[in-house]
């Protein structure tokens, strides 16, 4: 019995892990989106806020009259996902579509649409793989709930197996053989 | 009493694993490069952007209506258009309506690319910055579409169309009445 249940334990436990080492993978990927997006020109001393030339995606440079529209444009082209490069940021990714996504983020921010505006705007075109940050809705609700459902079902097993073992040191006179299988 | 329940969560492992199995193995076949179209159902963006063909007209959405129609996106840049290129001659031969959207590309090298090999369209427009494509959602070329006569896209086919595609993707929406469509 005691075999059984640690077998049982171990394997949700593993179980558990690989649900979560997914989605930290995922959290992994995009955190280090976020970390490269750094290395994305942005230059927040322009005077006239119009974008400087260039449509290679490696060299383009956007300018910003308002530092909080320049860090608007980080926030948004961290989290915004290249469809080309998939897991890879617009911020991150080389690819044309990308910088064409750049360009289009900065030119809406311009226009003075809200980061939830311009993330929408994509989202109609793209549909949701273009966001690193997924909508709560019911077809997504497994996605937001799969890791705590996995985890509290863990701490479940762990809590019963900790009283049972309570239990059975405390009656240390109960026959073992009886409950196994 | 207490033995059999706990004799039954012996398989909980197993069940655990056989579903992991079988999640991975149905999602292996899968093409995580496809993204489905977010566009479906809707009416294609609204364009007016000038012909390559026809010097000095502009083409628009108007384009679609009263007709089936595939729209194309391409460009001479793109080597996976090239290799879909004969195909779609086949298929203007056989009749089938094809528009075409010159994206991010040069309308002269088009033009000659045409003239070279052969044009399937009946007409293309040239869109020069992409901001076409991005309003319809493409991300990379060559990308076709699948146009209802109400002007609505009923289908995206990513990358080089084939005689496979067309028939197994294709041809079963091509010319059947969509759903909301009035006849």
């Amino acid at each position: 019995m005691k075999r059984l249940a640690r077998l049982l334990l171990v394997s949700c436990v593993l179980g558990g892990m690989l649900v979560c080492t997914h989605v930290d993978a995922d959290i992994a990927a995009n955190s280090a989106a976020l970390w490269k997006v750094a290395t994305l020109s942005v230059v927040d001393n322009g005077s006239d806020g119009s974008s400087a030339a260039g449509n290679s995606s490696s060299t383009d440079v956007y300018q910003f009259k308002d530092p909080a529209l320049r860090d608007r444009f980080l926030q948004l082209t961290k989290v915004l996902r290249c469809p080309k490069c998939q897991d890879q940021s617009i911020g991150d990714s080389q690819a044309e579509i990308a910088a064409d996504m750049r360009a289009k983020t900065a030119e809406l921010l311009r226009q003075g649409k809200s980061n939830d505006q311009i993330v929408h705007y994509f989202v109609a075109r793209y549909g949701d793989f273009v966001t690193f940050d997924p909508p709560w809705r019911v077809d997504t609700a497994l996605v937001w709930l799969a890791p705590v459902g996995v985890f509290l079902l863990g701490l479940w097993l762990v809590i019963v197996q900790l009283l049972k073992a309570r239990r059975r040191m405390q009656e240390p006179e109960e026959k073992t053989e009886d409950s196994s299988c | 009493m207490a033995v059999k329940k706990n004799s039954l969560w012996v398989f909980l492992p197993l069940v655990f694993f056989v579903a992991l199995a079988v999640l991975l193995a149905l999602s292996l076949g899968k093409n995580p490069d496809l993204i489905p179209s977010a566009r479906k159902g809707e009416a294609v963006p609204h364009f007016q952007l000038p012909s390559l063909l026809h010097q000095g007209e502009t083409v628009t959405p108007a384009i679609f209506k009263g007709h089936w129609t595939l729209l194309n996106v391409w460009a001479t840049w793109c080597p996976t258009c090239h290799i879909e290129h004969p195909f779609l001659m086949r298929l203007a031969q056989q009749g089938v309506r094809i528009v075409g959207a010159d994206y991010k590309d040069e309308p002269d090298k088009a033009r000659a690319l045409l003239a070279t090999n052969g044009n399937p369209y009946i007409d293309v427009f040239s869109d020069k910055d992409g901001s076409f494509g991005l309003d319809l959602g493409v991300y990379g070329a060559p990308e076709t579409y699948v146009i209802d006569p109400q002007g609505k896209i009923v289908l995206r086919h990513v990358g080089a169309l084939e005689e496979r595609d067309w028939k197994e993707q294709i041809l079963p929406v091509w010319k059947k009445p969509t759903e909301g469509a009035s006849l």
